[in-house]
């Protein structure tokens, strides 16, 4: 059996990290881009093999992003998700993993930058815990404090919005 | 999904993660939000009005009051609000293409109809509604549905069906009624009434995939309607049925279904009687009948007479796939069924992956009190109760589970507990001796639950008459018998979710509870306070715990980034502890 080859992440920035299989593999997209380039663990690697290096192209994750990408990947590298993990009713009532809330706690373009690599990347467990955040961040305010907090433009005429009050009335005064 | 700048707002986030995000919302910030700009209005109306609950706000609690983290699959609209909705369907045709699951506190009246027939008029045929749920005793929905259908038959005729979509269809029945295997006793004559030669009765308005089955006569409405179930809850009245389920069912819902419910004793009974007289030959179908099940709701009792179809019917199920289990047990006749028990016992620890289950619930449905005179005290230490056989040798209790995200464990569903004492010298044969072999056991098998550290979500309905009186060496026991002249809280909080009898707990966060004890105010509070420590304790033992029911208050932890606890809620009461940390 020849070495372990090792694996090499380019990001956007063109930035390279050498990372071990199974934390690269915390990706479902770059797990199975390997699927096809590399035997499984435990296989016998073909003899025909010449590269030492498999270098995984992610055009659209840039370095800094990248790094705490991987620093989730590495937490998590010894626990099994499931590949096919549905987005379910029951996992909607898991709340934040304490590590994730606190890993997570990063200035808002960076939480955005890291669920959309984590939704790129097919990180669902990741890319779960971001959600989660982001709708912490919606819970409790009035619509004028979530449009300042998202920088949301309100493109309403006058008359829809009183439409939307309107058919919001049975919402209130419960 | 591709992109090259930075996120600045959350519209510059794929359909698929603002979706991800609002489905982590309850009712009252989707409201908010959805009047922020008119992206998102529509994102929210697809959240919004899905599933939705008609609630009866005379006797049900409201669960938009309270911000709570609490996943609600349902927006809550109250009952005397429906005509509102109604209206408001029939002006946005949105709305009625948008909704998949509806589930009414009320029953089948001429306003319910109505919202109904824009239901399955808006869908034609193409997704809409898919489930449809009455919550009080209303049992008539499939006959209007059979009703609803004959008449857009009749008034439609089949011309608005293309044949390939009426053959599709049929198709699509046909590969449903297929046994899972190849193995198949199905004679040429059964075989040829679900081919796609069969009749066909276009039910192209009505695609439901999960509804309730009252009667037999229910359950040929199901396959005169040629609807294509996955999930199915039997909820006879609890007279015992003389006919089983049909094996033109057995053979479509063994493909098809993915959730069952067997509401009570005599849904399982129709259920088994039905398996046992499919299978002319055991071996055929041995394990492997409903192959897809990921939810079953099931109900035993100890009566020996029907046992042979129980144990003929669980011999032919395939429950490898199933990561919900719900196990009610009725115990009708007080003799020693300790070895069916353990021959049960035995059959889920072959049968379930209990490391990759998801919900367990566990009911002992007795309906008297349980230590009246000292006559079922030993029920507890002995295994003649499948309950504590259950507790005792089930692998659940003895694997490390890492899935286990919810348990509701209700041991005593008879709220009333006579006097108590821990002395046998008290000359009054109806005070209930509570010596220490009782503490030491009721204590052991408490201990259990704390085995199951990836519970988010548990739920212990019995707590505070069941459990706590016989927790703690100085508790007074007898606490809920001492209010004087104030009702005693305990039996009417208990009342909130006893729904054991009807349906299954295994979605009962999902349901506003009933208005009972809503009004307790500072009573509850002060009574909330005392019980803290042992919710902390819970808190502190389950690290993942995020919802706790005790007795009918539901609670919310809040933690902080290191998974301390910094804060105790109620959900549907204004209760607040935030004192922490507190002197153990």
């Amino acid at each position: 059996m020849t070495a372990e080859r090792s694996i090499v992440i380019i990001t956007s920035d063109n930035d390279r990290f050498n990372v071990e299989r199974k934390v690269a593999e915390k990706s479902l997209l770059i797990k199975n881009m390997l699927k096809n380039l590399l035997p499984a663990e435990g296989e016998e690697e073909s003899d025909d093999e010449d590269q030492d290096t498999i270098e995984v192209p992610t055009q659209n994750v840039r370095s800094a992003v990248m790094k705490n990408i991987l620093e989730w990947c590495e937490h998590y590298k010894n626990t099994d998700f499931p590949d096919d993990d549905q987005e379910d009713d029951s996992k909607k009532s898991a709340p934040i993993d304490p590590w994730d809330k606190n890993f997570l706690n990063v200035d808002q373009e960076m939480l955005y930058e890291i669920i959309l690599a984590a939704n790129y990347l097919n990180i669902k467990p990741l890319l779960n815990a971001g959600c989660k955040i982001v709708a912490e961040m919606i819970r409790g305010k009035s619509p004028e404090e979530i449009r300042k907090t998202f920088n949301i433009v309100n493109d309403f005429t006058p008359e829809e919005e009183a439409a939307i009050r309107r058919e919001n009335e049975w919402a209130e005064d419960r | 999904m591709f992109f090259s700048e930075p996120a600045t707002s959350l519209m510059d986030f794929p359909d698929n993660v603002v979706d991800q995000i609002l489905g982590n919302l309850g009712a009252r910030s989707l409201l908010s939000l959805k009047q922020t700009c008119r992206f998102l209005a529509d994102a929210c109306d697809r959240h919004l009005y899905r599933n939705v609950y008609f609630y009866d706000e005379n006797r049900q609690m409201n669960a938009l009051r309270s911000e709570t983290q609490l996943p609600l699959k349902y927006t809550f609209i109250p009952v005397s609000r429906m005509g509102w909705f109604v209206s408001l369907m029939d002006r946005n045709a949105r709305i009625p293409q948008t909704m998949a699951s509806i589930v009414m506190h009320t029953s089948l009246n001429e306003q319910t109809k109505k919202l109904l027939a824009l239901l399955f008029d808006s869908s034609g045929g193409r997704g809409g509604v898919r489930e449809v749920l009455f919550k009080g005793h209303d049992v008539r929905f499939l006959s209007y549905l059979s009703d609803y259908s004959s008449n857009v038959t009749a008034s439609v005729g089949s011309r608005l069906y293309e044949n390939d979509e009426v053959y599709d269809r049929a198709a699509l029945l046909d590969g449903a009624s297929r046994p899972p295997t190849a193995n198949t006793n199905m004679g040429a004559a059964e075989a040829a009434t679900v081919g796609p030669q069969a009749e066909f009765v276009p039910s192209k308005k009505v695609e439901l995939v999960s509804t309730q089955i009252h009667s037999p006569l229910d359950a040929d409405r199901v396959l005169q309607l040629k609807l294509a179930l996955s999930g199915v809850e039997i909820r006879f009245p609890n007279a015992y049925p003389e006919s089983g389920l049909s094996r033109s069912l057995i053979r479509y819902w063994s493909s098809s279904l993915k959730s069952l419910t067997l509401a009570n004793y005599a849904s399982f009974l129709y259920f088994a009687n039905g398996l046992a007289s499919y299978s002319r030959s055991l071996d055929s179908y041995r394990g492997e009948l409903f192959p897809n099940l990921e939810t079953l709701s099931i109900c035993f009792t100890d009566d020996i007479s029907n046992n042979e179809s129980m144990g003929t019917a669980l011999q032919l199920l395939n429950l490898a796939n199933v990561k919900n289990l719900e196990i009610k047990y009725k115990r009708s006749i007080f003799y020693d069924s300790t070895a069916t028990n353990l021959e049960l016992v035995q059959y889920l620890n072959r049968n379930i992956s209990f490391s990759a289950l998801k919900q367990f619930s566990l009911v002992n449905l007795n309906s008297n009190n349980m230590l009246a005179n000292n006559i079922h005290e030993h029920e507890i230490s002995e295994n003649t109760n499948l309950c504590y056989a259950i507790m005792d040798h089930l692998d659940l209790f003895s694997t490390n589970t890492e899935t286990l995200t919810f348990l509701n464990l209700c041991l005593n569903t008879f709220p009333v507990t006579p006097m108590v004492s821990r002395s046998p010298d008290t000359g009054d044969p109806k005070i209930f001796y509570a010596n220490s072999e009782y503490i030491a056991r009721k204590k052991e098998l408490f201990e259990k639950i704390f085995l199951l550290r990836s519970l988010e979500i548990l739920i212990i309905p019995d707590f505070l008459f069941n459990w706590w009186p016989f927790l703690e060496e100085n508790q007074n026991m007898n606490f809920h018998q001492d209010k004087g002249s104030e009702p005693n809280m305990i039996p009417i909080l208990y009342r909130r979710f006893y729904s054991f009898e009807s349906g299954s707990a295994l979605n009962i966060m999902d349901f506003p509870p009933n208005r009972y004890g809503s009004n307790f105010g500072r009573r509850l509070n002060s009574y909330l306070d005392e019980i803290v420590p042992s919710i902390a304790h819970f808190a502190q033992l389950l690290p993942r715990l995020a919802f706790l029911n005790l007795g009918g208050v539901l609670l919310e932890i809040h933690r902080d980034a290191r998974g301390d606890v910094e804060k105790l809620s109620g959900v549907y009461d204004s209760w607040v502890f935030t004192d922490f940390p507190i002197g153990e």
